[in-house]
C-alpha cells in the first residue's frame, strides 16, 4: 500500500517524450490493477460487514430491550394505572438498556452471534430450512418466520412444493386427496396439515416445534367465489368463467352463463337444452406455465368425452341428473375440508360415511350456503383487518423506506 | 458502488407489539444510541465538532474531486502521493492517512476514529472495526448534505399508531405468487412489477387509497389496495388469486376484456391510466400529482429542423413509458450484419438510435416557415425523467395480417446512464457515443450522469400466440423470479440473460 504508483503524477504531466524505464509500464499496469482488483474487493466486504455487523447490532439491542421489558412487565400488569413505572433498564454482555435507549457493549460481530428479528423477537434462522445450503436447526425453539430463502428445484423460496396437479380433473383430484387421508392416517404429521401446525406452535414451548413453510401442499388449488354470481370454483378456472359470467365474449356465452348461474342457484332445472358447443373442456393446460391453449382448441372439446371425464366444476350445461351428482361430490368434499380444518386432524372416516349416505336434500341445501358464506367470510377477513395501515394523514412518510425509497416524496 | 448504500430490505414495514401481547414498548424498534463505546464518549463530549467535521469530510468524499482525498504525505520523504486504494481521513485531525499510517496514528495521536476515503464509513482504533453510527450513518447517505426532511412525527402520533397496531407477520414482505386464472399471465407479472415498486408500495400501505371511502365498483385500485394488503399482512406464502382486479380490469377496458391472452404492454398502460384516473387524475390534466403520475411520468422533447430555411419547431410530449425499435439496424447491415445478427444488441445502442437524428422526406414534414413540403431532421429526447422508467423492447411487428415476434437478443445493464439521452445533453452535445464529460471529477456523485438501477423485467417466453409471461422484481439486494404462482430465487446473471420484454428502471437516489 505504501507504494501507492509513484510514477503516476509524472505521467500524467509529461507532455511530450517521456520515456520510462524498462519495465516500468509493466510494474505500473500491475499496480493499477492489483489496486483497482482491491478497491472491488473491499468494496464487497465491506457491503457485507456492514449489513451483517448492522444486523448484530439491532439484536445486541433487541435482546435487551426483550430482557429490560420481561422485568418490567409483572408490576405494569398489576396496576395497569400507575402512571409512571421505573425505569426499565436491563444488562446483556452485548449492551445496555436504559429507558428507550439501547448503550452497545464490544463488538456486536463478537458478542452476539445470533440474529434476532427486531420485530418478533425470535431468533432468526441462519440457514435454509431444505435445498442449498440447508442446516437442520435445533428444533426446541422457536424461530422468526422469515427464514432464509429455500434454493430447491420445484420448490419456491419459502420451501413450498410447486403446485402440480392444477390441470388435473377433478376426479383425480379427489383420488389423490384420499389417498392422502389413507397416507396421513397411518403416520400423523405429515404435511397438509401446516397450517394447524402453526397455529399451535404458538403457545407451547419445550415442545419440538415444526418448520413451516406457510403454503399448501402441492396437490392445492384454491377455490373463489365469483363477485358476480356468487358461484366457488376452481381459481384456474376463473377467467373463464367470468369471461361468460359478465357476458363479454358476445351474447351466446352470456347467455348460457346466465342459464348456468339459475340453473345452480335456482332448482337445477331446464340447464339441459343449452347448446353443447358452448362447453368449455378441460383446464387449461397454460395453468403449469406452458401457455394456455387457445380458445378455439379448448372449445373443440367433444361432449362426449367431457361427460365421461366429468372434467371440471366449470360445467353447467349439463345434464340435471349430472348436475346433481357433481353438487354432491363438491359438497363433500369442501365438507371435508373444512372438517379437516376445524378439528386439526385429518379424518378419514367422517368423507367416508358422507359418502355413502345420502342426506336429504334440503339440509344438503342449507348447510351449502353456510358453507359458502363462510368461505366468504375467511376470504374478505384478512384483507379487511387493514393492519397495517396508519392513518395518522402523513402521506410523506412511508412506512417502508426501502433503501431506493429512501428518498420518496 | 453504491451497493453500499443498500440495506437489505428483509423486513416489511411492522408495527410492534411485545410477543407475549402484553407491553408496547415505546419505540418500533429497540434505539440503539451510538455505533460503539468508543463513538459514544466521543459524540457525549464533542458533539457539534464531532457531526461539523464528519460532514466536511463527507464533502470532501462526495463532492470534491476524488483527487484530493486520495491523496496523502509520505511518512518517508514528505512528498504528496496518488493512492487508488482507500485512505483514511482522520475525524480529529486534517490528516490523511494510508492504513499502516493511521494505525500509528491512533496509537501515537489517539485520535481512534478515521474516515474511509471511498464511501464514508467510519473506522474505530479501539474496536478495530468498522462502526456504524446511527447519526453519522444518516449523515453519510445523505452525502453530507445538510437534512431538509424531518421527521415530525410526534410523541402522541407515536402512541396513537401503537395503540392501534397489531403485529404483522415476519414473512409478509410481499413475496406471494399470483394464481394464473385462465391465460391471465400478462396480468400478474404488470401486478408484480407495481406491487415490487416501493412509490407505489409507500402509497398503498400508507393508506393512499381508501377503499372503505371509495364508492367506485369494482376499482381497479381498491382491487390492487386489497392485493398489497394481502401480500403485507398475511402470513400465507402460497399464491394469490387476484380475482377482483381481473373482474375490476376486464369491467374498466373493454378493450382488454375477455378470455384471451393479451399483450403485457398494453395491460400496463391501461392499469397506470386507470389508476391515474382512480387517484384523483383526470382524463385531461396534464401535470398530474397523481401516484401514477408522480412516479411514471416523463416528458419527451420532439425537435424538426428544417432542412432548407434551418427553422427548429419543438414538441413536448408527455410519456410512461419508452417504446424501442429493436430491428436490426437497417444502414450498417453491410459492415455488423455478420455479427450483430448472431449477437445481442444493448439496450444503450437502442436508446442511441431512439434519441437519434431521424431524416424525414419532404412528403412528411410541411414547414410552416417556407410553406411547403421540405425535407427535415427530427431528433427525439428525454426532456424530463420519471423516477420509475418503463422501457419498452418492441418485440411483436405487427404487419397488415401476420404478426411476428423479434427474438433478438437485447442485453441490459443493472445500471444505467440515462444522462447521454436527455434534452440537456442531445442539444448540445451531437457527437455519438462520445460520454458525457464529468466535470467535477468526483466519482462518487459524478457530474452529468443520471443513473437508474434495473428494477423489474418482464419477459415473454415462446412464440407470439402461444408465449407466457414471467417477470423479475429485485428486493433489496436480492432478485425474485415470478412465474404465475411460484416465487424462486433468482440470480443477477439470470435476470441479465432474460428475454426482456419490458424493463424497468428506477432512479438510484432521489434528493429530497
Amino acid at each position: 500500500m505504501s507504494e501507492d504508483i509513484p510514477a503516476d503524477g509524472h505521467e500524467g504531466d509529461g507532455t511530450a517524450a517521456v520515456t520510462l524505464a524498462p519495465g516500468m509500464l509493466e510494474d505500473l499496469t500491475r499496480d493499477v490493477l492489483e489496486s483497482l482488483i482491491h478497491n472491488v474487493i473491499y468494496q464487497t466486504a465491506l457491503s457485507c460487514h456492514r449489513t451483517e455487523k448492522q444486523l448484530r447490532m439491532q439484536s445486541a439491542a433487541t435482546s435487551a430491550e426483550s430482557l429490560a421489558l420481561a422485568n418490567l412487565e409483572p408490576p405494569s400488569q398489576k396496576n395497569a394505572q400507575s402512571t409512571q413505572p421505573s425505569l426499565p433498564t436491563a444488562e446483556t454482555n452485548a449492551a445496555l438498556y436504559e429507558n428507550g435507549r439501547v448503550f452497545l457493549k464490544g463488538n456486536p460481530l463478537k458478542t452476539t452471534p445470533e440474529i434476532i428479528c427486531p420485530h418478533c423477537k425470535l431468533p432468526r434462522l441462519m440457514h435454509p430450512i431444505m435445498g442449498k445450503g440447508m442446516q437442520q436447526p435445533d428444533l426446541t425453539r422457536e424461530y422468526c418466520m422469515l427464514y432464509p430463502w429455500v434454493q430447491r428445484s420445484g420448490h419456491d423460496v419459502y420451501g413450498n412444493p410447486f403446485p402440480t396437479d392444477m390441470a388435473k380433473s377433478k376426479k383425480e383430484r379427489e383420488l389423490l386427496k384420499q389417498q392422502q387421508k389413507q397416507a396421513d392416517k397411518e403416520s400423523v404429521g405429515t404435511p397438509g396439515s401446516q397450517d394447524t401446525d402453526m397455529n399451535a406452535g404458538d403457545g407451547t414451548q419445550g415442545k419440538e416445534i415444526k418448520l413451516n413453510t406457510g403454503g399448501k401442499p402441492a396437490s392445492y388449488i384454491p377455490w373463489h367465489t365469483c363477485p358476480k354470481c356468487k358461484r366457488s370454483l376452481l381459481i384456474t378456472r376463473f377467467a373463464h368463467h367470468l369471461d361468460k359470467c359478465l357476458g363479454i365474449s358476445g351474447r351466446q356465452s352470456s347467455r348460457a352463463a346466465m342459464a348456468k348461474i339459475s340453473g345452480v342457484n335456482g332448482n337445477s332445472s331446464g340447464v339441459g337444452n343449452t347448446p353443447l358447443g358452448s362447453r368449455m373442456g378441460t383446464p387449461a393446460p397454460g395453468s403449469q406455465g406452458d401457455g394456455p391453449i387457445p380458445k378455439s382448441k379448448a372449445k373443440g372439446i367433444s361432449p362426449v368425452k367431457n361427460l365421461r371425464d366429468n372434467a371440471d366444476d366449470d360445467e353447467g350445461d349439463d345434464t340435471p341428473e349430472k348436475k346433481k351428482k357433481k353438487t354432491k361430490s363438491s359438497y363433500v368434499k369442501k365438507a371435508d375440508r373444512e372438517k379437516a380444518s376445524k378439528e386439526g386432524t385429518p379424518s378419514g372416516s367422517g368423507v367416508k360415511i358422507k359418502l355413502k349416505t345420502s342426506t336429504p336434500s334440503s339440509e344438503r341445501r342449507d348447510s351449502n350456503i353456510s358453507e359458502k358464506r363462510e368461505r366468504e367470510g375467511s376470504e374478505d377477513g384478512a384483507p379487511k383487518a387493514k393492519k397495517l395501515k396508519l392513518s395518522i394523514g402523513k402521506a410523506g412518510s412511508p412506512p417502508a423506506p426501502t433503501p431506493l425509497a429512501q428518498g420518496s416524496p | 458502488m453504491e451497493a453500499i448504500a443498500k440495506t437489505p430490505a428483509l423486513a416489511s414495514p411492522k408495527l410492534i407489539k411485545n410477543a407475549k401481547g402484553a407491553v408496547v414498548p415505546s419505540s418500533q424498534m429497540a434505539h440503539i444510541a451510538y455505533g460503539c463505546e468508543h463513538m459514544r464518549t466521543m459524540i457525549e463530549n464533542a458533539r457539534k465538532p464531532t457531526f461539523g467535521h464528519y460532514r466536511g469530510i463527507l464533502q470532501k468524499i462526495y463532492e470534491e474531486p476524488s483527487v484530493i482525498a486520495q491523496t496523502y504525505n509520505s511518512k518517508a520523504d514528505g512528498l504528496s502521493l496518488i493512492s487508488l486504494r482507500p485512505l483514511y481521513l482522520c475525524l480529529q485531525c486534517p490528516n490523511i492517512m494510508t492504513e499502516t499510517d493511521r494505525d500509528e496514528h491512533i496509537d501515537s495521536k489517539r485520535h481512534i476514529f478515521s474516515v474511509e476515503s471511498r464511501s464514508g464509513n467510519v473506522y474505530c482504533g479501539d474496536c478495530q472495526d468498522f462502526i456504524y453510527d446511527p447519526d453519522l450513518e444518516e449523515r453519510r447517505l445523505q452525502k453530507g448534505k445538510k437534512r431538509k426532511y424531518e421527521d415530525t412525527t410526534t410523541t402522541e402520533e407515536h402512541k396513537l399508531v401503537l395503540n392501534n397496531s397489531t403485529f404483522l407477520p415476519c414473512r409478509a414482505i410481499g413475496l406471494r405468487g399470483l394464481y394464473n386464472m385462465g391465460q391471465t399471465c400478462f396480468m400478474s407479472v404488470i401486478l408484480q412489477t407495481l406491487i415490487h415498486n416501493p412509490f407505489i408500495r409507500n402509497f398503498y400501505l400508507s393508506e393512499g387509497h381508501k377503499t372503505v371511502d371509495c364508492e367506485r365498483e369494482s376499482c381497479v385500485s381498491c382491487a390492487l389496495d386489497e392485493m398489497f394488503v394481502e401480500f403485507h399482512s398475511v402470513e400465507k406464502t402460497e399464491g394469490f388469486g387476484a380475482v377482483n382486479m381481473l373482474m375490476g380490469s376486464w369491467l374498466a377496458g373493454e378493450a382488454l376484456a375477455g378470455y384471451q391472452q393479451q399483450d403485457a404492454h398494453e395491460y400496463m398502460q391501461f392499469m397506470l391510466n386507470t389508476l391515474h384516473l382512480q387517484n384523483g387524475g383526470s382524463t385531461d390534466s396534464e401535470d398530474c400529482d397523481c401516484i401514477v403520475h408522480q412516479t411514471f411520468y416523463g416528458r419527451l422533447s420532439s425537435t424538426v429542423t428544417c432542412d432548407n430555411c434551418r427553422n427548429t419547431t419543438t414538441a413536448l410530449d408527455p410519456y410512461m413509458d419508452l417504446s424501442l425499435d429493436i430491428r436490426n439496424l437497417p444502414k450498417k447491415k453491410k459492415s455488423e450484419a455478420a455479427n450483430s445478427d448472431e449477437k445481442s444488441i444493448a439496450l444503450q445502442s437502442c436508446l442511441d438510435r431512439f434519441t437519434g437524428r431521424e431524416k424525414l422526406g419532404a412528403a412528411e414534414y410541411t414547414c410552416q416557415n417556407c410553406d411547403s413540403g421540405q425535407n427535415a431532421t427530427k431528433q427525439l429526447s428525454i426532456k424530463q425523467l420519471p423516477p420509475v422508467l418503463p422501457i419498452h423492447l418492441k418485440r411483436f411487428e405487427h404487419a397488415k395480417s401476420t404478426s411476428t415476434k423479434i427474438e433478438t437478443k437485447i442485453s441490459f445493464p443493472l445500471s444505467l446512464d440515462l444522462y447521454p439521452y436527455t434534452t440537456e445533453y442531445r442539444s448540445k452535445a451531437p457527437p455519438k457515443n462520445v460520454a458525457p464529460p464529468n466535470t467535477n471529477h468526483n466519482i462518487n456523485s459524478p457530474a452529468n450522469t443520471l443513473i437508474y438501477e434495473l428494477s423489474s423485467v418482464v419477459v415473454h417466453k415462446g412464440k407470439i400466440d402461444s408465449g407466457h409471461y414471467i417477470s423479475y422484481s429485485r428486493e433489496g439486494d436480492d432478485w425474485f423470479m415470478f412465474d404465475d404462482s411460484k416465487v424462486v430465487l433468482a440470480s443477477e446473471k439470470e435476470v441479465l440473460g432474460a428475454e426482456a420484454y419490458l424493463l424497468f428502471y428506477m432512479v438510484q437516489a432521489l434528493e429530497l
